[in-house]
């Protein structure tokens, strides 16, 4: 598969699924009631999928794709 | 965000018990762990040498993030799902799935009789059931599998008015 082609299928993947965890985000900011004790499991899910995504870039780097 | 009236205040907010919960979170772990059996299938299979081990990684990583995300939709929708239980009014928050969300409520003037059901053997353990609130002129309104049943009924009938 050409890089670039891989590239857009990864950024529409990568795009649609932070669209999903920024509604997860959005949902536990707007409804969650202020010092409500498990307010830490959505930071534990974003510091989760960010370090996740990074990986996931990285490792995208390393795909034998031709240019 | 919920709005309060001036001196209104909550008294308890009450969550579906965990146990709800675990059972879907669990189901979808164990597809995940179960799907793993693969890896060691394609390794004895020599799949997974020499420069496909990078894009297995990759792949497993996005497949990780996957899982990762429908665990966290499960866990926001049960977390969303609530009851508030204020001076004033019980309110009814229905998230049944991530963007569809219900709001109602009744005013604890209304209330007639409150019932607390635990059904079966598990509840029982887990101590968890059901507040069946009978209000004037209205269908009955049911809390359904909460924790902290008791103390949601003493608070509901001690505001009652």
């Amino acid at each position: 598969m050409s890089f670039w082609v891989a590239l857009l299928v990864y950024l529409l993947f990568m795009g649609g699924y932070w669209f999903f965890v920024w509604s997860i985000h959005w949902h536990a900011r707007e409804y969650i009631l202020p010092r409500d004790p498990s307010s830490w499991v959505t930071d534990i899910f974003l510091a989760s999928v960010a370090v996740l995504s990074v990986v996931s870039l990285g490792l995208f780097f390393t795909l034998p794709l031709m240019f | 965000m919920i709005s309060l009236r001036p001196n209104e205040k909550i008294l308890i907010v009450l969550h579906r018990h965990w146990i709800v919960v675990v059972a879907k979170i669990a189901t979808i772990i164990f597809i995940f762990l179960f799907s793993l059996i693969i890896i060691p299938v394609l390794i004895s299979m020599d799949f997974l040498t020499g420069e496909l081990v990078g894009p297995a990684l990759f792949f497993f990583v996005v497949y990780l993030m996957i899982i990762l995300l429908m665990i966290f939709i499960i866990w926001i929708n049960y977390y969303l799902d609530s009851w508030i239980i204020t001076t004033e009014r019980v309110i009814d928050i229905d998230q049944k799935s991530l963007f569809y969300r219900e709001v109602s409520e009744f005013m604890l003037d209304r209330v007639e009789d409150v019932t607390v059901e635990v059904p079966g053997m598990l509840a029982t353990f887990l101590r968890y059931g059901n507040i069946r609130i009978q209000t004037a002129g209205e269908k009955p309104f049911t809390i359904r599998d909460v924790s902290c049943i008791y103390d949601a009924k003493r608070i509901i009938l001690e505001n009652t008015r």
